[in-house]
């Protein structure tokens, strides 16, 4: 495992230096941006707002990191490698994942303790908040991109399901904030998030065996997921349609249309007048 | 160390790509593997070192589940050819990433090799020419001392010095590494200098091991002919390569005596065997396709 980590490290390092110099730079930016509107380096709420608008750069960063290996055919050497599939995948989070997660958290810490040290258990609580959600919608990122070949359909997919996600549940990190949850709840709230992630993560984990290089180019690459997507997508859009308003034939045309839209992608079928 | 195919099959988008491929690569070969194009030969490469996942059979290092068993997975090298994750790296920093992927690269002869056809080792590979990143594939194949190298079309793309050198270069790993290579190739003249035997990707499956001087039965001559029309008894009997007014030359797949006597006949003014190459073989073996497609062009 250690060495899939140490390859995946040294072949993405370039990439890695970048996202962190971004993440400098953003600080950096953010900062500024704050200090001239309110001539204060740093307040309670600048250290929520840093650190939820560095972790979504810095991830989004990664994102695209993590697709530019599919451009770059790594994946199809790697899995030639003295590692597995599934320790692959396992670099990915490290790296991808956790490691935004955790910088974009010691850059948002280190610059409250220098600047504002009477607020660093503000900022560790908004970090602790913003890093599981962070984990939360990047492990359901990472389960669409493995199950969805094209690079356009995964990031299609991902928005679809974290605005499905965020409606349905009804949950976001300045929701959380804005609640002012006691340190029992806030617990309780991140052991919940965090088993949400695991359970995406151990599901990715599993499915990651089972897709091979030559399904890139599939819209869903495990034949016994086409139809469940085509479901999900049907059952998921008609919920957030019933929790708005309109008659009945409105709430259902609107999941019929995404559902078919999805269903000619996933299955192709061949349309024709001819006989 | 053998490195063992039996039975792989793939089908990718409900088509059948191979179908029960079994062949064996002992170790200190260099094998050719041919195949008209599309044939699978990119599918099968791919099988092998793991990157498709084959929906039935088994490949196997001696006793051990190559696929299974990851320890071994640094006893082969294959990228894929021509875009591959080398084309956006330097020289000096795939040298540092594949000296932490295998165990036993061999930085010194990288160097060496890198110096020797002056690539240029802080440029990226992909600022490289074709031939130059092909090039630099095989020295990159062949650093790593994996058992076997896989080389799709290594000699594309390559003038004719940087080939004899890379060739040379091939033959000098097999013999002091005892290397065992396999080579897809299109260009059949350029294996016959290189290879021990060569697979016959047909079909889906391979459909015959050949060394050149093993195939008695397949004969190339140039004849040429009496009559006004060339006779029908070649095109039926055997592979036309060329045909320049009375002088045709052509392989038969299945030489014998009745051929032979047909030949000798008085409809010929003169007949000449020529000496046979993996090409002639190699459209010695699609013969009733080139016959079917001759006839079709001549019906326009």
């Amino acid at each position: 495992m250690l060495r899939a980590i140490k390859i995946y490290g040294k072949m993405k390092a370039p990439q890695l230096i970048l996202i962190a110099f971004l993440g400098i730079a953003v600080s950096a930016i953010i900062i500024g941006t704050n200090f001239i509107d309110s001539g204060t380096a740093s307040g309670g709420d600048n250290a929520s707002e840093l650190s939820s608008q560095l972790m979504i750069i810095l991830q989004f960063a990664a994102l695209l990191s993590f697709y530019n290996d599919k451009t770059r055919h790594l994946d199809a050497w790697l899995v030639t490698q003295n590692m597995s599939r599934r320790q692959i995948l396992l670099s990915k989070i490290f790296w991808l994942i956790i490691a935004p997660i955790a910088f974009a958290a010691m850059i948002d810490l280190l610059l409250t303790i220098t600047m504002q040290p009477s607020d660093w258990t503000h900022a560790l609580r908004s970090n602790i908040i913003n890093g599981t959600f962070s984990l939360l919608f990047a492990s359901l990122v990472l389960g669409v991109s493995l199950v969805i070949g094209p690079i356009w359909q995964k990031v299609a997919g991902s928005i679809y399901l974290i605005v499905v996600f965020e409606a349905i549940t009804h949950t976001s990190a300045d929701q959380m904030l804005s609640r002012q949850y006691f340190i029992n709840d806030l617990m309780t709230s991140v052991l919940a998030i965090i088993g949400i992630s695991l359970v995406a993560l151990t599901i990715s984990y599993y499915l990651v065996e089972h897709v091979g290089v030559d399904t890139e180019d599939e819209p869903v690459r495990l034949t016994y997921l086409k139809w469940p997507v085509v479901i999900f997508v049907f059952l998921s859009m008609l919920v957030l349609q019933l929790n708005a308003g309109g008659g009945m034939l409105d709430k259902l045309l609107f999941p019929a249309i995404l559902s078919i839209t999805t269903f000619i992608f996933v299955f192709k079928p061949k349309l024709s007048w001819e006989r | 160390m053998t490195l063992i195919l039996e039975n792989i099959s793939k089908k990718i988008q409900h088509q059948q790509v191979l179908k029960n491929v079994c062949f064996e690569l002992n170790e200190g070969e260099i094998v050719g593997l041919v195949g008209r194009n599309g044939a699978g030969k990119t599918t099968l490469f791919r099988t092998i070192v793991g990157e498709m996942k084959a929906d039935f059979g088994r490949i196997g290092l001696d006793d051990q589940d190559y696929v299974r068993t990851i320890s071994v997975h640094d006893q082969l090298f294959y990228v894929d050819m021509p875009e591959n994750w080398l084309a956006h790296y330097t020289p000096n920093k795939i040298k540092s990433i594949l000296s932490l992927s295998y165990k036993d690269f061999y930085s010194d002869w990288y160097d060496e090799r890198i110096k020797q056809f002056n690539l240029n080792s802080k440029k990226r590979v992909q600022t490289y020419s074709k031939g130059m990143r092909a090039l630099f594939t095989i020295i990159v194949g062949f650093a790593s001392r994996a058992r076997y190298v896989l080389l799709d079309e290594p000699l594309d793309g390559l003038d004719v010095l940087i080939r004899d050198q890379v060739k040379q270069l091939i033959i000098d790993r097999v013999n002091k590494n005892n290397t065992t290579v396999l080579i897809a190739s299109h260009n059949l003249i350029e294996l016959d200098t290189l290879v021990d035997r060569i697979l016959l990707l047909k079909d889906g499956s391979i459909n015959m091991t050949f060394a050149i001087e093993n195939n008695n039965n397949i004969k190339k001559y140039q004849v040429a002919y009496d009559n006004d029309e060339m006779l029908a008894f070649l095109r039926d009997n055997g592979t036309i390569i060329a045909h320049v007014g009375h002088i045709v030359t052509v392989v038969f797949s299945d030489f014998d005596e009745s051929i032979g006597i047909k030949l000798a006949g008085s409809d010929f003014k003169f007949i000449e065997e020529l000496p046979i190459g993996s090409e002639d073989i190699f459209r010695a073996s699609f013969a009733s396709e080139a016959h079917a497609w001759q006839k079709e062009l001549e019906g326009e």
